[in-house]
C-alpha cells in the first residue's frame, strides 16, 4: 500500500512544490495549510510521514511538534523551512523532528530526507 | 543612545549585514539558479521624508510589490524586499514556470503567494544569519504581502518609531531575467543600540 504524506505549509506554492515531489515518488499526499488543520489531520487518519513548515499561522511548527511529543505521536517529522538558525533546527531535533531542510528545498533533497525516514 | 558612529564601526556594521545580505542573495540565487548581482548595504539614519524623496525619484509612480518579514528578539524591527511590478511579475513568472503577463496590474492570489514565500526565504536568510552571528534567537512574524507606490513606501517601511528610521539598504539585480529590487532592514533604535555595543565590544 502506498504511503500516505501529510503536508503542512501555509505557502501555497511550496504545497504544490512538495504535492508534485510526493507524487513522483507514487506516494499519497494531503494539504494542510497552518498547524492546527495539521494536528487535526493527524487526530483523525494514519500517516507516515509530516512535512511540516515552522512559520505558520494559527499553530506554528514548533507547537505542532510539541504537541506530538506530548501526545506521544509516533509519526516521523520531516521540517522544511526557511528559518536557518543554528537554535532553531537544534530546537526541532530535541522535540523529535526526524530530518530538517532549509528552503529553498531542492527536489532531490526532499526525495533523499523523505527515503531515509521512511527507509 | 548617540547615534554618533565612528567610520570603523559604521564598517563593521555594515560587514555584518553584508553578511547577512550575502546570505540572502545565495538563497535567491538558489532559488531562481541565475547570478545575483548584489549592492553594498548602505545604512541610512534618515527621516521618513528624506527617504519619500527618494523613492519617488527612484521608482516614479511605479507600482511596488513588497514581502514584509518582522522579527523580535535581539532585535526589533522588519525587513522587506520590495520589486517593482514588472521585475515581481518576472520574478514570479521565472520561479513558478508560469507565463505570466507583464503589466502593471496586482498579482493575483498565486502570484503573491510565490512572492511571499520568496521574500520569506531570502528575508530568513538575512535575518537568520544575525541570529547565528550573535548566537541569540531571533523569532519572526509570518510574512506579510503588499502593493504600494512610491509615496506610500516609507510609511510601509517605518513602523518602528518616530520620524527617523535607521535603515539598511541593499540593490540586488538578476541580469538574466531583466528583475531588480530592494531590501530594506529597518532597525527599532534599542535594537540598532544593541548592534553598535556588539561592535564596540568586539574591538
Amino acid at each position: 500500500m502506498a504511503k500516505k504524506i501529510l503536508i503542512a505549509d501555509d505557502s501555497m506554492f511550496q504545497r504544490k512544490f512538495y504535492a508534485d515531489v510526493v507524487e513522483s515518488m507514487s506516494y499519497h499526499y494531503e494539504l494542510v495549510k497552518n498547524g492546527r488543520e495539521a494536528l487535526e489531520a493527524l487526530d483523525a487518519g494514519l500517516y507516515d510521514l509530516l512535512i511540516l513548515d515552522l512559520l505558520m499561522p494559527e499553530v506554528d511548527g514548533i507547537e505542532v511538534l510539541k504537541s506530538l511529543r506530548d501526545k506521544q505521536s509516533s509519526v516521523p517529522i520531516l521540517v522544511i523551512s526557511a528559518n536557518i538558525q543554528e537554535s532553531i533546527k537544534n530546537q526541532c531535533n530535541e522535540l523529535g523532528a526526524a530530518g530538517f531542510i532549509n528552503k529553498p528545498a531542492k527536489k532531490d533533497k526532499v526525495i533523499e530526507q523523505i527515503q531515509a525516514i521512511l527507509r | 543612545m548617540s547615534k554618533h558612529i565612528s567610520e570603523l564601526e559604521l564598517d563593521a556594521i555594515t560587514e555584518i549585514i553584508n553578511i547577512g545580505v550575502g546570505k540572502g542573495a545565495a538563497m535567491l540565487n538558489d532559488i531562481t539558479e541565475y547570478p545575483i548581482e548584489l549592492s553594498i548595504p548602505e545604512i541610512l539614519v534618515s527621516q521618513i521624508s528624506d527617504l519619500q524623496g527618494h523613492f519617488l525619484r527612484k521608482f516614479n509612480d511605479k507600482r511596488l510589490c513588497g514581502v514584509k518579514l518582522k522579527f523580535t528578539g535581539i532585535f526589533t524591527g522588519s525587513a522587506d524586499i520590495v520589486f517593482d511590478a514588472r521585475s515581481a511579475n518576472g520574478l514570479v513568472s521565472a520561479v513558478s514556470g508560469q507565463d505570466l503577463v507583464e503589466d502593471e496590474e496586482d498579482l493575483d492570489g498565486i502570484k503573491a503567494s510565490t512572492l511571499s514565500e520568496i521574500g520569506n526565504i531570502v528575508l530568513n536568510g538575512i535575518m537568520g544569519t544575525f541570529g547565528n552571528i550573535f548566537t541569540k534567537e531571533i523569532s519572526f512574524m509570518i510574512p506579510s504581502y503588499f502593493e504600494c507606490d512610491a509615496n506610500a513606501l516609507p510609511e510601509q517601511l517605518s513602523q518602528y518609531g518616530g520620524d527617523m528610521l535607521i535603515t539598511c539598504k541593499t540593490h540586488f539585480k538578476i541580469r538574466k531575467l531583466a528583475v531588480s529590487g530592494d531590501i530594506f532592514i529597518v532597525f527599532a533604535d534599542e535594537s540598532f543600540d544593541f548592534l553598535l555595543n556588539f561592535v564596540r565590544s568586539s574591538d
